[in-house]
């Protein structure tokens, strides 16, 4: 596999197969990573596309000896940060009919029961994701699949460091309150 | 007892209390339960947020979303390169425009050069000529 530097170089040569390098290992990352954010698939595919009109772009001015993940993650997040205030009037829609199909064409290990525990499990937290208020979410995705600090979440951000904490309890405590629902309803 | 704040509880859980405020947070729900049941769910909770069911990527999509990006980079490159090839001409249209100014003065030059030409070379003509002559003369005077 091609380090990042020998892809950013291959980049800034203009050789194509560098950028073929770059989305092979970074679209679908990119595309997860804006969907985590977005909970719109359409919404997820058009910013993914959007990242990468932008890195191509900027390409040039990337310092080798730095990882890509970062910077795309960075350019991810201000991307899907642009959408949302975009989007900010229109109010956010839960999939509801999506997180089921999901469930059913889950065909992960364990028996049926099992399968179908962990799908509904997931289920509730997709949904219950999909209702919080998108700037919540974004911090949640960053703190907990990231792992990134409350520092680095405000400067990622842009955000002042009280805000996101401020967001992040709200926005644990709503899904707490969520997993408690579904706990008693399931 | 007064249950503790909920973003306390909170914190607890991902580590983020630090020396007293910790002790103190950690010895109150070994004793309140209905703290220590809010601990066991943001407990979970968080296990969860962490192990995410990573989202389905739609492969067909993708697949046409990566041709568009390739035919995007290729379009960038051959458009950066042409105006490589531009800044490098640029110094062309200045000489190119000097050397049109110049070719309008060039056919009254050439005009008056030729005629120069064909008065100089009539005017030599005429000199080898009345040398010519003036020879023949003094060859019969002597």
């Amino acid at each position: 596999m091609r380090s990042d530097d020998e892809i950013i170089r291959l980049c800034q040569q203009g050789r194509s197969e560098g950028f073929a390098l770059l989305l092979d290992l970074y679209q679908n990352r990119v595309y997860r990573r804006a969907y985590s954010f977005l909970h719109d698939k359409e919404d997820a595919l058009d910013a993914t596309q959007d990242v990468f009109v932008r890195v191509l772009k900027a390409i040039g001015h990337f310092e080798l000896g730095n990882p890509i993940w970062p910077w795309l993650r960075q350019i991810t997040t201000n991307t899907c940060l642009n959408r949302i205030r975009e989007k900010r009037s229109r109010p956010e829609t839960l999939s509801f009919d999506e997180a089921w199909d999901q469930m059913d064409t889950d065909d992960g290990e364990g028996n049926p029961e099992r399968r179908a525990l962990d799908a509904w499990e997931r289920m509730w937290l997709e949904q219950a994701l999909g209702e919080l208020p998108p700037l919540h979410r974004m911090v949640i995705v960053l703190r907990h699949q990231e792992e990134l600090s409350y520092e680095e979440i405000s400067r990622a951000m842009n955000l002042p460091l009280g805000t996101v904490k401020t967001y992040l309890f709200r926005a644990r405590r709503a899904l707490r309150e969520a997993m408690e629902r579904s706990s008693r309803t399931g | 007892m007064r249950c503790l704040d909920d973003s306390l509880l909170q914190m607890l859980v991902e580590g983020t209390l630090e020396g007293p405020e910790e002790d103190i947070v950690y010895a109150h729900v070994q004793t309140c339960a209905a703290c220590k049941e809010t601990v066991r769910a943001y407990k979970q909770l968080m296990w969860d947020l962490e192990h995410p069911r990573p989202p389905d990527v739609p492969a067909a999509e993708m697949a046409e979303l990566n041709k568009a990006l390739m035919a995007v980079w290729k379009a960038e490159q051959s458009a950066q390169k042409h105006a490589k090839r531009r800044s490098t001409r640029s110094f062309i249209p200045s000489w190119a425009g000097y050397s049109v100014q110049w070719a309008r003065h060039v056919p009254p030059v050439d005009f008056v050069g030729g005629v120069i030409t064909r008065a100089g070379s009539r005017l030599l003509d005429t000199v080898a000529l009345l040398r010519r002559s003036g020879k023949a003369k003094g060859g019969e005077r002597r």
